[in-house]
């Protein structure tokens, strides 16, 4: 029920406010900046009334002196609204109503996790309660494993209900609920074990208190106000969830979702809180080195620096390979330095191919790429071929969202307000919308789809371009084909019946015709006149950007390597042994005949290169990042590394300096550099204040203002205190001075006002609840759709798949925990990746007389792998599925066709 | 005294099965109802002044009146009857169930007739094993009857009937705890509004009403609206109600009496008066969650107005009484345990404050109680007001509590100061 | 102008009489003042053969802790590190293992608890914040050292002996 723009005046301790009709008036008070208390009540999935800890006094009119206690969450504030927040009956109930919670509660600050960030505490604080009259012993309860993620501590509950709302009803969980009755309540899964779902590391923001806290976090914990923290963008998947990262003693401590009311909201998957760990590997490179066969040899900068002149930069040919990981500075100043025609993408032209079509649609086509935010108001959806739980996650968690809107217009018109969570579920009754899914094999998103099928890839794209033509035949004769119950034309009817329909597809096939496909049923319902929406999910962090600034690819690199016509390549924060076959990979290499490698973790390019320069991941660098929407979005630099670590660009910039003397001042400048060259990326500029940026006169501070120890800390090493690090590349400053107040949305390096230390301050940064950051959310959109449709229809021109005999098309499958290159090299997120197996028919099974488990041996240009077959039924004959990114399955190129023997 | 929903029940305790309903003039109600509009059938139930006969005394015709009738009416539409009798002191419905179930099939059938219900629903009290098996028996013969399903009775109107019994928690007698519960979720109560009359039973318009309200649908319809009047002797509704006694008194048991009788005529005449050695102290007039009523308001007459003019509230009718043999103090933690144990555990108050309520309670009655906690127990019944909490649950168990605290206040200091029970 | 308190006394200008003028006087009282202070206690001690005594609430030292099992009180909750006005304390917080309960009575423990004593100003808030009664202010100096390094105090020298072998130190040094 999207909420007019009509104003109502209400009144809150007889001050007059102006405030949207209609709207919660829990919501309201906190957005007008009142401090009232609450726990059950959460932004993203609004009221219930359990808690009653949101208790104000009610006035009739203003001649009325009594009043009632109600709970403002369960209360429209409408034209008149009288309430009183002060009246000491309201103050007495609700410091009563914290007292009775803590008569259970143990007093175990100093030993929970969430202390000093705790919603508990600041709402006792906040209600006044302080005295404690319960004489009896508290109720306590036994605690479960819930896997590496989730540390769960029950005695802690107050029994707000936000875990099980969160986790079943927001994100589709099943094994997570609540037993037990009166005070012995009990929040968990039925027997012990791993907390199944992506997004179980919210439960850490979403609970009040300490009950679910971040496992990975208690092995190095700190507390919140002793961690540098500072904007960041995650790194594990191409849709830029936005992040705050965190450091002490100069490791990773944890990540918190940063709010971006465009982008991810209020959550963040567990791939991306979880998935840090690899920054603080003892894999990390930490020095420049120079490698021969069979040493290693330490280098300092200068030593580096001048070596990399002489070794490298003396060679004639030398060409650079860019990363979809690393930052657009980073591949830009890897062009600069190498030259316009030197300088290559980092990834296969199968890849490079179906991320530039992606471009092209979304800036040269007629129709709107929405931002993740956005997909939860759509009302229709259609997946393509992409398995978004497991390649963009948060994708996987708008869609929930949007299968929620059609049948919520029901429960809309029975007047049941918005935010009224309870009643609009009740009147729901887990109904979903149309949800259409179009897959090779069976996708957890199934759970909620109207409708899913299973075909090949390119058997996806004929059906895409069929449903094209049933939306032509639909809008054309109004008395259609109504009544076929073909997937196609229950595609076709839904997607033109909602009022915005969107086609969600990706790259993760590999399939161009399923991009093509997708396009082709946007623009058609454009054609009809609805308000659609195409989102493509790309497979890295800076997919977009690096292409964007490069039409040219690994296999073109490889080709011109092959040819003689390369002398030394420069590879930025790309282990390429990940991108193409391994005996690809080491030709090139020879190739080259001298390597330069700039990166961040040790792999098998690095043991190839002459030299290494230690690359920062996002946690050292700062840089740009652009997501699969096209939104350019700024990451900072955590921390200045005790070490040689360093923006990728930053080295890149040092080197040109040595050989040519022209050096970029600051990353400002190399940005100014970048614009100036691709006027087309102009806007990224404007993303975020430059390094000049002051809050009047003070930079912004990435510690709190109590962050402890500053003369112990580093004393056992030098007892005189350094001067602080300088951060010359941006307005956030490495200490605790600086501005206070809420600094500009893009650069909000922690969360916190007075009173309220827990992320629920995240509202005193919005300029209501809920809506956007203060100065707007972050992130420019770089991609707009054209009026006149460059690119147009395109036509159809794959053919139905069809089976050999004897050989299968490996496709691959994908996992949130495993898949992606860097997280998985973190032991918490690594004990999640399940083990490596081969997925086919049961039918296939059958014929091949093999059964669940039996090892298999499958043959592919001269590669061989014996792995465990597993049936999925699901998959269509003749197809089998394999995990990528898996340490056996590195480096395969998607689909083969390949040979399978029993062992 | 005429008393239509009692007369028929047999002595003995054997079930009125359908024939002997019949001979009796059983679902001639419905016979009539079904020849009349649903518009007719519901403005006859609102004339005859019938209240709720669960405990809060709503209005039955205007609760009806609620539920959406036009011809987009979402559908199905569902009537629950609210069998789920746990409240301490009560078994009026059982008495009903049990005696005649065919009575209230039939007067659910008429009311789902009136609001246009598809299904039906006769949500029972676990503990009540006999009363299932006569209303699954009774529910079976009504549908070879034709009284249930397709083409009732010859008319157009359909209704399916099922039998459901609970697993037994306090908290499902709240009407939308009880549609949870029936929907297969944790009995917690529902938020209001939206009312069940428009988003109830799997979101769908929905009337739960008590077992006695629908027992007295067949006899309005049969016998008409001046007659159902003119039985009540209160103009505060119309009707007969069950009563019932318990406690020290020489008959405790349970009557259909004009609604309106005396409480002094209830517990002298009916119930015999107190038995030998013990005297009357105070009575809950209408189940656990309601204040004490004393000596002073013996003569009140038992409807809905006047005995909330005296403080407390009717209830379900049935009394209990206190004697001055037994202990007020632990009169009261009893039932306060009763509700602790019964809390579903949604909202903070009743979650919270119940259980230690019992807990301070439970140490006054044994003596380890101190002078503050009186002021704590008086703060738990400000705090645990209606509207404070979520449900009627915490509010109602604060009614005999705060009762107590204030004509027994006495005999709470005496057990602090003395360091036990003077009962003991 | 208003005076700020009622204590403030005006300035006597008179010009100075006969007998003021010859100071005699004067000279005696001043005299007397002297002698009074022969007799008096004296304010210094001969250090080291004579010790001061300190008053009860002195200010010393820090010590971590142990509880009656002899098992590490702090949890390292970070409270003594945001209190201290010098910034002085710092610690590195570890999770007790199965098996080490004999030695850490939370579940919690500090792996590493660093005092900067020439930063520390021995204002006591990190005892007076601590939740666990874990670290004390003793009422001995911190001692003399030929480095400054040697003022970095770690856990192996504030944690008090395991009570009963008195001479093992229960954790090993960094």
């Amino acid at each position: 029920m999207p909420l007019g723009l009509i104003m109502a005046k209400i009144f809150v301790d007889n001050i007059e406010y102006e405030v949207p009709d209609g709207k919660n008036l829990l919501e309201v008070c906190l957005s007008l900046g009142f401090n009232l208390t609450y726990f059950c009540w959460h932004p993203a999935m609004h009221s219930v009334g359990a808690c009653r800890q949101c208790g104000v006094i009610n006035f009739k009119d203003e001649n009325d002196k009594r009043g009632r206690l109600v709970m403002s969450c369960m209360q429209a504030a409408t034209n008149g609204t009288r309430i009183s927040i002060e009246d000491p009956r309201a103050r007495a109930f609700r410091a009563g109503n914290i007292e009775a919670l803590m008569l259970n509660h143990p007093h175990d600050c100093p030993v929970c996790d969430e202390g000093g960030e705790c919603h508990l505490q600041d709402m006792t604080v906040m209600s006044g309660h302080n005295y404690r009259r319960n004489t009896f012993k508290k109720r306590t309860h036994y605690n479960q494993y819930l896997g590496p993620f989730i540390n769960h501590e029950m005695n802690r509950c107050i029994q707000c209900y936000r875990c099980v709302r969160f986790y079943n009803d927001y994100a589709g969980g099943k094994d997570l609920a609540v037993f037990a009755a009166h005070d012995d309540v009990y929040f968990g899964r039925q027997e012990e074990g791993v907390l199944e779902n992506e997004f179980s590391g919210n439960l850490v923001e979403v609970c009040p208190t300490g009950v679910f806290t971040d496992k990975v976090l208690r092995k190095h914990y700190t507390r919140k106000w002793d961690l540098t923290s500072a904007p960041s963008v995650c790194h594990q998947c191409s849709l830029g969830c936005n992040i705050l990262t965190s450091e002490r003693y100069g490791g990773i401590r944890r990540i918190l979702t940063r709010y971006n009311g465009d982008v991810n909201g209020y959550f963040i998957c567990d791939r991306g809180r979880f998935g840090y760990e690899y920054t603080n590997s003892d894999q990390r490179i930490k020095q420049p080195s120079k490698n021969t066969d069979n040493s290693s040899q330490p280098l300092s900068t200068e030593d580096a620096l001048h070596d990399v002149k002489d070794s490298i930069f003396s060679k004639k040919n030398i060409i650079g390979i860019g990363s979809p990981r690393a930052s657009l500075e980073s591949n830009f100043m890897l062009k600069e330095l190498v030259g316009e025609n030197n300088f290559y993408g980092g990834i296969p032209k199968r890849e490079s191919d179906l991320v530039h079509r992606v471009i092209s649609i979304l800036h040269q086509g007629k129709v709107k790429t929405p931002s993740l935010k956005e997909v939860e108001s759509y009302d229709a959806i259609l997946i393509l071929g992409e398995d978004v739980t497991n390649t963009a996650p948060m994708l996987a968690l708008a869609v929930r969202q949007a299968a929620k809107n059609q049948p919520r217009e029901k429960a809309y018109a029975l007047r049941i307000p918005q935010w009224d969570d309870a009643a609009v579920r009740e009147s729901v009754q887990g109904q979903t919308g149309p949800v259409y899914l179009l897959t090779t094999h069976h996708t957890k998103l199934d759970e909620i789809a109207t409708k899913a099928e299973y075909a090949a890839p390119d058997d996806i794209a004929i059906t895409g371009f069929e449903i094209v033509q049933q939306i032509t035949r639909l809008s054309q004769s109004a008395n259609g084909d109504e009544s076929s119950q073909s997937f196609t034309a229950s595609v076709a009817r839904d997607l033109l019946k909602a009022k915005k329909p969107l086609i969600i597809s990706g790259t993760s096939l590999y399939n161009t015709a399923i991009i093509q496909a997708a396009a082709n049923i946007a623009y058609s319902l454009k054609d009809n006149g609805k308000d659609a929406g195409l989102v493509y999910a790309v497979p890295e962090v800076n997919s977009m950007g690096m292409s964007m600034l490069e039409q040219k690819n690994l296999d073109d690199a490889i080709g011109r390597a092959k040819e003689g016509g390369v002398d030394a390549v420069i590879i930025a924060e790309n282990d390429l042994y990940f991108r193409v076959d391994r005996d690809i990979a080491n030709d090139f290499l020879k190739n080259c005949h001298h390597v330069l490698v700039l990166e961040n973790l040790q792999n098998e390019t690095t043991t190839k290169a002459d030299y290494i320069l230690p690359a920062g991941t996002f946690a050292e660098s700062t840089g740009t990042v652009v997501n699969n929407e096209g939104r350019a979005q700024r990451f900072y630099q955590v921390y200045k590394p005790s070490n040689e670590m360093r923006s990728s660009w930053d080295w890149l910039n040092e080197i040109r300096n040595s050989i040519s003397g022209v050096h970029a001042e600051n990353f400002d400048a190399v940005v100014d550099e970048m614009i100036k060259k691709y006027p087309e990326l102009a806007k990224v500029k404007s993303v975020a204040p430059d390094a000049n940026f002051r809050k009047g006169t003070q930079k912004i501070p990435r510690e709190t203002a109590r962050y402890s120890g500053r003369t112990a800390m580093l004393a056992n090493i030098n007892v005189s205190e350094p001067k602080p690090p300088v951060d010359k590349d941006s307005p956030l400053s490495f200490t605790m001075e600086g501005y206070q107040g809420v600094p500009p949305s893009p650069d909000v390096p922690f969360f916190w006002s007075p009173g309220w230390n827990s992320v629920q301050s995240i509202n005193r940064y919005q300029t209501e609840v809920g809506g956007a950051l203060h100065g707007g959310n972050p992130g420019v959109r770089l991609l707009e759709p054209s009026n006149e449709n460059k690119s147009g229809y395109f036509n159809q021109s794959t053919e139905k798949f069809s089976r050999r005999e004897g050989e299968w098309l490996v496709i691959p499958f994908y996992h949130i925990y495993g898949s992606d290159e860097l997280s998985v090299k973190g032991p918490a997120l690594a004990e999640r990746i399940p083990p490596v197996y081969i997925a086919m028919n049961g039918k296939d099974l059958e014929k091949g007389n093999l059964k669940d488990g039996d090892h298999i041996e499958i043959t592919f240009n001269q590669n061989k792998l014996s792995i465990s077959v597993k049936s999925e039924n699901t998959l269509p004959e003749g197809i089998a599925g394999l995990p990528k990114g898996f340490k056996e399955t590195t480096g395969i190129e998607f689909p083969f066709w390949g040979r399978i023997r029993k062992v | 005294m005429e008393q239509p929903l009692t007369q028929h029940i047999k002595k003995d305790g054997s079930v009125l099965s359908l024939k002997e309903y019949e001979a009796v003039g059983g679902y001639q109600g419905l016979k009539k109802a079904l020849k009349m509009t649903p518009k007719e059938v519901m403005q006859m139930v609102k004339d005859s002044n019938l209240r709720g006969r669960g405990g809060a005394g709503f209005p039955t015709g205007m609760k009806w009146s609620f539920v959406p009738m036009d011809d987009h009416a979402p559908h199905p539409k569902y009537i629950v009857a609210n069998g789920d009798e746990m409240e301490p002191g009560t078994f009026k419905d059982r008495v009903l169930v049990e005696g005649n179930p065919h009575q209230l099939i039939e007067g659910m059938i008429i009311s789902a007739y009136a609001i246009q219900a598809d299904i039906s629903y006769i949500f029972l009290r676990w503990a009540y094993h006999e009363a299932a098996k006569r209303v699954e028996v009774a529910i079976h013969e009504a549908y070879q009857a034709g009284y249930l399903g397709e083409r009732i009775a010859g008319s157009d109107f359909h209704l399916e009937m099922h039998l459901h019994t609970s697993v037994g928690r306090y908290m499902c007698g709240e009407e939308t705890a009880l549609l949870n519960a029936l929907e297969g979720k944790r009995a917690n109560p529902r938020s209001k509004p939206p009312f069940p009359q428009v988003s109830g039973l799997f979101g769908k318009p929905t009337i739960v009403n008590n077992v006695e309200t629908f027992n007295n649908i067949p006899h309005i319809i049969d016998k008409g609206t001046e007659w159902y009047q003119a039985l009540s002797k209160s103009p505060d509704g119309g009707g007969t109600k069950l009563y019932g006694v318990s406690g020290h008194v020489k008959k405790p048991a349970i009557w259909e009496l004009p609604l309106g009788v005396s409480l002094r005529e209830l517990i002298e005449e009916h119930a015999g008066g107190m038995m030998d050695g013990y005297k009357f102290r105070a009575a809950l007039p209408g189940g656990a969650s309601t204040d004490f009523l004393t000596e002073e308001h013996l003569d009140v007459a038992m409807d809905f107005t006047n005995v909330m003019k005296a403080g407390s509230r009717m209830g379900t009718g049935t009394v209990i009484v206190l004697d001055d043999k037994t202990c007020p103090v632990g009169m009261v933690l009893n039932l306060e345990k009763f509700f602790a144990q019964e809390s579903c555990g949604w909202c903070t108050p009743c979650r919270e404050g119940l259980p230690w309520t019992a807990k301070i309670l439970d140490a006054i009655e044994n003596g380890r109680g101190m002078m503050n906690q009186l002021d704590i127990l008086s703060f738990e019944t400000v705090y645990m007001a209606p509207g404070n909490t979520f449900c009627a649950l915490a509010p109602g168990a604060m009614e005999p509590l705060q009762s107590a605290l204030k004509y027994f206040r006495e005999d709470f200091e005496r057990h602090i100061k003395e360091h036990k029970c003077p009962w003991d | 102008m208003e005076s700020l308190t009622n204590r403030s006394k005006p300035v006597d200008r008179r010009p100075m009489n006969l007998w003021e003028k010859i100071y005699l006087p004067a000279v005696i009282k001043g005299l007397g003042i002297t002698l009074k202070h022969l007799f008096k206690k004296k304010a210094t001690y001969n250090f080291p053969e004579q010790t001061r005594p300190f008053s009860p609430v002195f200010r010393g030292l820090h010590i971590l802790n142990r509880d009656e099992e002899g098992r590490e009180r702090c949890t390292a909750c970070g409270l003594c590190a945001v209190a201290c006005p010098a910034e002085a304390i710092t610690m590195e917080a570890a999770e007790r293992k199965p098996g080490e309960e004999h030695l850490y009575r939370e579940e919690k423990y500090a792996a590493r608890y660093e005092i900067n004593m020439l930063r520390c100003i021995f204002c006591g808030f990190c005892e007076e914040t601590c939740p666990k009664d874990a670290i004390y202010l003793t009422e001995t100096f911190a001692p003399a050292n030929y480095q400054r390094k040697g003022f970095i105090y770690g856990k192996e020298d504030l944690l008090i002996p395991f009570p009963e072998k008195e001479n093992q130190p229960v954790t090993e040094k960094p």
